[in-house]
């Protein structure tokens, strides 16, 4: 099937550790919802809510545990998805397996750049960076390696200032 | 997944120059400079919090208190109310110590740095942030007083950027008083290229409440005068353009009448609106099933039913007639009078009936325009249109304000076009030329092409055949796009006809997606975003939209350049412009970045000559 696919334009892949900590994600947030979901399944196991039908008190969980299952499968499929790739003038951002999409944002239109982390990204030495324009479609950049991230900001800072010299 | 996979970001020896760039720059620098905010801010920030905390406390302590001083002499409850108090007492000062902990963190981790090129902030202790704007992106610098941190003494430095938000880009709260000035004549110095150089040392500045303003200042010998009047003044500073725009605009100069809206139209054209046409049409279908329901229903019942049926519409209908009220007074009310002018500065709004408000819109503001005819207005020939202007100063509210003429025939579209639309940019287009077929496209043609045209003509590119089922079976020779030298040209609606036009040079950034069906019928969509407005091109060929990609993100590059340099710079602004240019040149980043982009930079420091500056400005520079 034909996707989109600008020549010349070779994309760099975001860290695979982006995987990891997306599977943490995915199973933490997956383990909170499978608790909550699980209540009414207990309260009827102790004779609570008894009256409740069998297949809501299984259903709820189970629906959780599919979710998680589906989560888990797509997610390193989704983190390779991820890419961008530095031009001339712009840097490109892809990402999405389903639905696809490529956003560029020039050098020159960049407002501010956020760098971002918390616990789980920084035990992996990754950082996610937002870059700001007036367009108000912000674009976020995950799994960059700290390193790369470093680059990249001052890299976009300077090019800023360059591309606009650049008549 | 394995860890051990190697790393693709890692630099690489066969990358382009630019990417070579070591990864840790210098270290140690970017340790200097770093100032915390006033270690009470978390309180201030959190008083919410506190107020929480205290009123639990004193509310239980107070109660005890009050009930042992009424219980008077009961010996009994002594002891038990003491080990009470004991447990409840502990885990407040346990509650009270986590909230000192963490709010003693978020003060350690919340540092801004007013560094030579840039502002920067670090927040955050276990979710880190890091913030990072150039001063050519500053829109305005204001200090903030709210309340509680007035009470201490305290004030917040708001920083505006123009990134479309409704947040400040940067706060710094909260600072000292004088410190916060301190920081906003810095920041506001170091814009407009007063002050340059190495940051001074934060040192002095928090010290510094017996020497306000002079640090630094005095510290730059030779430097260009202190924009002295730009930092006292109150308020938000105003930005290049505005104060370009406020040398142009002549507040007395009402300018000549262009065009009014009578009231009869406005009227007729609130009545024939989307909101009001769809209400109507809603309810003659509920009451039309009403209606039916009560004819099938057997003799007896029909009365109840009947009844019970308008019950439901009316309670259905009363919060439905409201609303529909409220929608047709506020039409109405916006465009009472609505008066277009022409003046020196752009076209000149006047409208409203209860309130009347008068708006400027400087064509060198508008970033794209919006014509719109619902389908109840075409027997009229009415059209409405509206423009996408960017932020700060038409008060951001351009949800509402974004309407240049609520309602016109297609002569007065145009002449309001001619003022605010950019130039159509289609001389010297092929398609201009004069032809065996009849005369060229003129930029009245063109719009009125994208107006009701439809099919390929005129240039423009329309869904293709194959994709038109997937939700285009009637717009799919409608919907497209066309390419002037300046324009995007955006046409959609068979029945609701529209169209957008969008300078290529205001384009902020471009997102090119494509679905699963999207990718089986080889079509995918555009977004061009603009500042306070963008555009949607949906199921368009995809090798089509890919080149419009490269195209819309090419000119989004390239055209700012010209634009910001020969348009908007005050003379002190290019000198900055140019020291920033040689700085950046000097960098190593900075030094290949320039060679790519073909800058020569001359030894004695400054960038290229400027060719393209405006009349005048050079000798001043």
């Amino acid at each position: 099937m034909p996707g989109i696919d600008l020549r010349g334009v070779e994309f760099t892949p975001v860290s695979p550790k982006l995987t990891r900590v997306k599977l943490i994600g995915a199973v933490i947030g997956g383990l909170i919802w499978l608790a909550v979901l699980s209540v009414p399944l207990v309260l009827r196991l102790t004779g609570v809510w008894s009256e409740l039908w069998a297949w809501v008190a299984w259903g709820l969980p189970a629906i959780v545990l599919v979710w998680l299952l589906v989560d888990v499968v797509l997610v390193p499929r989704r983190v390779r998805a991820l890419g961008f790739a530095e031009r001339e003038d712009d840097v490109l951002w892809r990402e999405g397996i389903l639905v696809r999409s490529v956003k560029a944002v020039p050098y020159g239109r960049l407002q501010y750049v956020d760098v971002e982390d918390g616990p789980l990204l920084r035990s992996q030495g990754l950082q996610t960076l937002t870059l700001k324009t007036a367009g108000g479609d912000d674009l976020e950049m995950e799994g960059l390696t700290r390193e790369t991230c470093d680059r990249l900001r001052e890299v976009l800072m300077a090019r800023g200032q360059a591309r606009l010299a650049g008549l | 997944m394995s860890a051990a996979a190697p790393d693709p970001q890692a630099p690489r020896t066969d990358a382009p120059a630019d990417v070579a760039v070591p990864a840790a720059p210098t270290p140690g620098a970017d340790d200097a400079g770093w100032v915390r905010v006033h270690p009470a801010s978390p309180w201030i920030k959190g008083w919410s919090l506190v107020a929480v905390f205290l009123f639990v406390a004193l509310r239980d302590t107070g109660e005890r208190l009050v009930g042992s001083l009424l219980g008077g002499g009961d010996a009994a409850g002594e002891p038990f109310e003491m080990q009470a108090l004991l447990i409840g007492g502990g885990i407040l000062l346990g509650a009270l110590l986590l909230l000192c902990l963490a709010f003693f963190f978020s003060w350690w981790f919340t540092r801004f740095r007013v560094g030579e090129e840039e502002i920067e902030l670090k927040q955050g202790w276990l979710f880190r942030s890091r913030r990072q704007m150039k001063y050519d992106r500053l829109q305005a610098v204001d200090l903030q007083y709210p309340l509680l941190a007035r009470l201490f003494g305290l004030a917040a430095v708001k920083v505006e950027a123009a990134d479309g938000g409704g947040d400040s880009a940067l706060e710094l709260a909260y600072l000292r008083k004088a410190h916060a000035a301190e920081v906003r004549r810095e920041i506001l110095d170091r814009a407009s290229g007063a002050l340059v150089g190495p940051a001074r040392a934060p040192e002095r500045v928090v010290g510094a409440a017996g020497e306000p303003g002079v640090v630094g200042l005095g510290g730059e010998p030779g430097e260009a005068p202190s924009s002295q009047d730009l930092a006292t003044a109150p308020g938000p500073a105003p930005s290049a353009r505005d104060r370009v725009r406020g040398l142009l605009a002549d507040p007395q100069d009402e300018g000549t009448v262009m065009l009014r809206v009578p009231p009869g139209r406005l009227v007729g054209a609130v009545m024939l609106s989307d909101v009001v046409l769809g209400t109507v049409a809603v309810f003659a279908v509920l009451i039309a099933v009403v209606m039916g329901i009560s004819e099938v229903l057997p003799g007896e019942a029909t009365e109840a039913g009947q009844a019970g049926g308008l019950g439901l519409l009316l309670a259905s209908g009363l919060p439905a007639a409201f609303s529909l009220a409220g929608a047709v007074w506020s039409g109405l009310n916006k465009g009472w009078g609505f008066t277009v002018r022409t003046s020196g500065d752009g076209l000149r709004l006047r409208y409203g009936l209860t309130e009347t408000t008068s708006q400027t819109i400087p064509p060198g503001r508008v970033q794209g325009i919006h014509v719109i005819q619902p389908l109840a207005w075409r027997p009229f020939g009415w059209h409405k249109v509206k423009v996408s202007v960017a932020g700060y100063g038409l008060e951001g509210a351009v949800k509402d304000r974004d309407v240049a003429l609520p309602v016109g025939p297609w002569e007065d579209v145009l002449r309001v076009l001619e003022v605010v639309a950019p130039d159509a940019g289609i001389d010297g287009d092929p398609r201009a030329a004069d032809g065996p077929d009849g005369p060229g496209l003129t930029p009245a043609g063109l719009m009125h092409a994208a107006m009701t045209g439809s099919g390929g003509t005129h240039g423009f590119t329309h869904i293709p055949r194959r994709a038109r089922w997937w939700f285009n079976l009637l717009t799919w020779r409608r919907h497209g796009f066309t390419l002037t030298r300046t324009l995007l040209v955006v046409r959609r609606g068979r029945l609701r006809r529209s169209f957008q036009a969008l300078q290529h040079e205001r384009v902020q950034d471009v997102r090119l997606t494509q679905g699963p069906v999207q990718r089986r019928l080889d079509v995918a969509s555009l977004t061009v975003n603009v500042a306070g407005g963008m555009a949607r091109i949906d199921g368009l060929d995809r090798g089509v939209l890919e080149e419009l990609f490269e195209v819309e993100s090419r000119h989004a590059a390239v055209s700012r350049r010209l634009a910001d340099r020969n348009r908007w710079m005050l003379p002190e602004e290019l000198e900055r412009f140019e020291r920033r240019t040689a700085e950046v040149a000097q960098t190593e980043v900075g030094r290949r970045e320039m060679a790519a982009a073909g800058v020569v930079v001359g030894v004695e420091g400054s960038g290229k000559a400027p060719g393209r500056v405006a009349d005048g400005r050079e000798e001043r520079a």
